[in-house]
């Protein structure tokens, strides 16, 4: 749930703009998330994509034999090895 | 529809917190809930100073759709209208931070009903604020620290409250008649989600 902040309140419109070749460098990761819906499954393949050499560390792991739990695992696993603070999970 | 995240967004007449779904935007979406209702009611004269009222949002969606990193986001509130809408991509090179990467606002909209520069009485209020949160969410998520790059409109109003979130201007050459590049330092974003909490 995002919570309502008062001090934060407008309304924005932005884009349409054609994003510069200067952003797009050689080293931009190559995405597919397509036909990856689940939120867990969508950070987990983005973070592999970023950092190829997780997944190998957790020896490859068949995402589709996962449970939503290891999945959340997994994930967790990820972040401690990057050194990133999870989210707090409010949902 | 497939809601992502839920979301608490003013109800401005009834001036109360509602609750809100942050939905999957699909084509079929746009064209039924956006495309045909945003501006139906949007006098000319009002149009004409918007930059989106020729946005075909179903089309935005279909020339993005092959590319895997994007995601089509919307907000519905509880009478299951679209109060906005947006679209991310989840990598692109950070400007503010060479090397690294961040995530990418490409396009970002409120519903004109809810334009309080539009409408005389708007109907929801920090619809646009829970967009770029949400941005800003899934990036840290991604591992990019949470950095997200947009390219503002240059209004003064607008620029002022990607300011206050902490965004800064990656080319200050840019004339301030033309689309503004913003991005959200690391720092910020964390500022920012845990001030929500979330952190």
């Amino acid at each position: 749930m995002i919570k309502f902040n008062s001090e934060l309140v407008d309304e924005v419109v932005g884009g349409g703009g054609q994003l510069s070749e200067k952003y797009l460098s050689e080293n931009s990761v190559e995405l597919n998330l397509k036909n990856i819906t689940d939120e867990v499954d969508r950070n987990i393949a983005i973070l592999s994509a970023l950092h190829p050499n997780l997944l190998v560390r957790f020896r490859d792991n068949d995402l589709s034999l996962l449970s939503k739990d290891d999945k959340k695992v997994l994930l967790r696993g990820m972040y401690q090895i990057l050194g990133i603070k999870p989210l707090n999970d409010k949902r | 529809m497939e809601t992502v995240e839920t979301a608490e967004i003013w109800h401005i007449p009834n001036q109360e917190i509602q609750a809100s779904n942050i939905v999957r935007l699909t084509k079929e979406m746009a064209n039924d809930l956006i495309d045909k209702v945003w501006w139906e009611n949007i006098p000319g004269e009002k149009r004409d100073d918007e930059w989106d009222d020729h946005w075909v949002w179903t089309e935005l969606i279909a020339e993005r759709e092959s590319d895997g990193a994007y995601e089509f986001l919307a907000i519905v509130s509880k009478e299951n209208y679209v109060e906005g809408a947006m679209i991310y991509k989840s990598v692109i090179d950070s400007k503010l931070e060479g090397g690294s990467f961040c995530g990418y606002i490409d396009y970002i909209a409120s519903a004109p009903r809810n334009r309080a520069w539009v409408v005389t009485n708007p109907v929801y209020g920090g619809v646009g604020t829970v967009l770029t949160y949400k941005a800003v969410k899934r990036s840290y998520e991604s591992a990019l620290g949470g950095k997200v790059f947009l390219q503002s409109l240059p209004r003064d109003r607008t620029m002022e409250f990607y300011r206050k979130i902490g965004f800064e201007r990656t080319d200050l050459a840019q004339p301030l008649t033309d689309l503004i590049s913003f991005e959200l330092p690391e720092a910020k974003a964390k500022e920012w989600l845990e001030k929500q909490g979330d952190l």
